[in-house]
């Protein structure tokens, strides 16, 4: 236990953006994780007579048009923020990590598959969750996998380019010459050194997810109104802003404390995991 | 040495690389240009040119690191040169390299156990469980302890690493070892103790080299034969000793007169005029007429081949 404090303590001296970021971004998860038992009311009750209540002791943040809490609605909100950002962040980063080492070790591939992801970045996110909402259904899982698709090219491109760095650098060659495999090449040369970029990447993927995912939401393209999301709280709440500002101003808050915070860790595990930038910290 | 087994026969090794684009259609660089090598069982053979001259590329195709445009390469008679991924992986295990550069030739990330140990385990030498024994004999054959073994590369100096480089080579137990200008990147001081070490495991494993060098004092003192590249061809193949005190190619005289004397009442000779002509429209006839004192009408038309000037002697010169 002392020693985990040590080690704490030595984060933070040393990435102070990465402990700030870190624990800010670990306070939200966790809340959003246990939000629907410490909600101190339901964040789907109406109670049409208590509407546009000032911040009071039983509702913390005051209530809505139809008197749902805002405390209640913008915790159990964060579940769906943190999943959007998590999951978009996995699926992009897995299956651009996949499409990127194809591209940079089976060279008949590279071209082709390079011009596909030229085509799939050139759509813009928000459009292509719109559409495939229109097709299927509006769901969490729609706006995941429309984000996912779009973010997908970013990975390949920049899987792609270490791949290509690093199959040129004699240690890879090393290991040809050792009597290693491809497979062996790809497990032990070029993924662990692949993956301090990745996971950096992978931040900014789930900050900008979020982005979007609240941003569809507002718009009315992305979760159903009875899943409360930050966005969609914000947009209920955009046609009393004068009367209770709370409603879109506190959810705004929220959202920009967690993009802050996934930015700060992925510039402090940019700083950390490269070995030059990390003897420059010391 | 002689009569042994030949280890690494050469063969008309030929590498060519197409230039792209519309300017330069059907242009090649002829960066190896018919190059053919025998090494025998336990013996170094020196390969020395200029920068460009296509001697590192000659070590690459050997190695199935670069294939070749044409020509053969033979290990111990067998063909390796045109074998499948998988059957020339089988061969590696005889055919090692060491690499010149000794900080990007280990992975950053990989502890020095799993860096020698990665042959033993792809080639199926040494169960896992034996593996960090061996790993700790190779090290103390190239003079580095078991307190080494877990460490990360970044916590050796350069000749340290070169070490690390070679004990990885060796752990296979090949017989012969492309050594691809090894010392070039480390401190004078350095060089002497891993060549030391060369030297000391040939002796202990008859190793054969093919040393790539361009350093002249380095290749007299480790070569028994030495072979001289110039423009993707040799000009000269000797035993050393003969090749260092009576070369017959002009461009071994000059590049010998080249190499300073550290007597300055020694006049200095004069250095060979020009740049290294392009490869990609090398000059007709001798490629070294452009730039040879001596050169006569013929040298311009005529290519010399490589004949027998002397015993074991070779050179390609139409005056030699």
């Amino acid at each position: 236990m002392v020693e985990w404090l040590a080690a704490l303590r030595r984060l933070a001296r040393e990435s102070p953006t990465l402990a700030v970021g870190g624990g800010t971004l670990l306070l939200i998860a966790a809340l959003g994780l246990v939000a629907p038992w410490i909600a101190p009311h339901d964040p789907l009750a109406i109670a049409p007579t208590n509407s546009l209540e000032p911040a009071s002791a039983t509702h913390l943040l005051g209530t809505d048009q139809l008197g749902r809490d805002l405390f209640s609605r913008i915790l159990v909100g964060t579940r769906i923020s943190i999943l959007v950002g998590a999951a978009v962040a996995a699926l992009a980063t897995i299956g651009g990590l996949a499409i990127g080492l194809l591209a940079g070790f089976v060279r008949v591939l590279d071209g082709p598959l390079m011009r596909v992801m030229d085509g799939v970045m050139s759509i813009p996110g928000v459009l292509f969750a719109i559409a495939l909402m229109a097709v299927f259904r509006a769901s969490v899982e729609t706006v995941v996998i429309a984000l996912a698709i779009v973010e997908i090219p970013r990975v390949v491109r920049l899987v792609r380019s270490v791949v290509l760095t690093l199959r040129e650098l004699p240690f890879v060659e090393g290991a040809i010459v050792s009597g290693a495999t491809t497979f062996g090449i790809v497990r032990r040369h070029i993924l662990p050194n692949t993956l301090a970029p990745l996971i950096v990447q992978a931040t900014y993927i789930a900050a900008s997810a979020i982005i979007i995912e609240a941003a569809l939401s507002f718009l009315g393209a992305g979760t159903p109104p009875e899943v409360p999301s930050w966005g969609n709280i914000m947009a209920s709440g955009r046609a009393f802003f004068l009367i209770a500002p709370m409603l879109v101003l506190m959810p705004g808050v929220v959202l920009t404390l967690t993009v802050l915070a996934i930015n700060l860790v992925g510039d402090g595990l940019r700083d950390r995991l490269d070995p030059k930038l990390r003897a420059a910290l010391k | 040495m002689a009569g042994s087994e030949i280890a690494l026969e050469v063969e008309g090794l030929v590498k060519h690389y197409a230039i792209r684009g519309a300017a330069a259609r059907g242009a090649v660089v002829r960066a190896v240009d018919g190059v053919s090598l025998r090494i025998v069982a336990g013996e170094t053979l020196a390969l020395v040119g200029e920068s460009g001259s296509g001697k590192s590329t000659v070590g690459r195709m050997i190695l199935g690191l670069t294939p070749p445009t044409a020509g053969t390469v033979r290990l111990f008679g067998q063909r390796i040169d045109d074998l499948d991924h998988r059957r020339m992986r089988a061969l590696r295990r005889d055919l090692q390299l060491v690499f010149q550069d000794p900080y990007a030739s280990l992975n950053p990330r990989m502890r020095v156990v799993d860096i020698v140990g990665e042959p033993l385990a792809n080639f199926g030498l040494v169960p896992a469980a034996e593996r960090r024994d061996h790993v700790t004999e190779i090290l103390r054959r190239v003079g580095l302890g078991p307190e080494h073994l877990d460490r990360l590369p970044h916590e050796f100096s350069g000749g340290q690493r070169q070490r690390l480089g070679i004990a990885r080579a060796i752990a296979s137990r090949p017989r012969v070892v492309v050594c691809d200008e090894p010392v070039s990147a480390l401190d004078v001081s350095v060089q002497a103790q891993v060549i030391n070490l060369l030297l000391d495991l040939q002796a202990e494993f008859g190793l054969a080299y093919l040393f790539i060098a361009h350093d002249l004092a380095v290749v007299e003192h480790v070569s028994h034969r030495t072979a001289v590249m110039y423009l993707g061809a040799l000009v000269e193949v000797a035993p050393t000793r003969d090749l260092f005190a009576a070369p017959r190619h002009p461009y071994t005289q000059a590049l010998l007169a080249s190499v300073p004397v550290p007597d300055p009442t020694v006049p200095r000779r004069p250095p060979i005029e020009g740049e290294l002509p392009s490869a990609v429209d090398p000059p007709s006839g001798c490629r070294f007429h452009t730039r040879c004192p001596l050169a006569e009408p013929r040298c311009r038309t005529v290519a010399p081949p490589l004949r027998v000037v002397a015993p074991g002697h070779e050179a390609a010169c139409h005056l030699a």
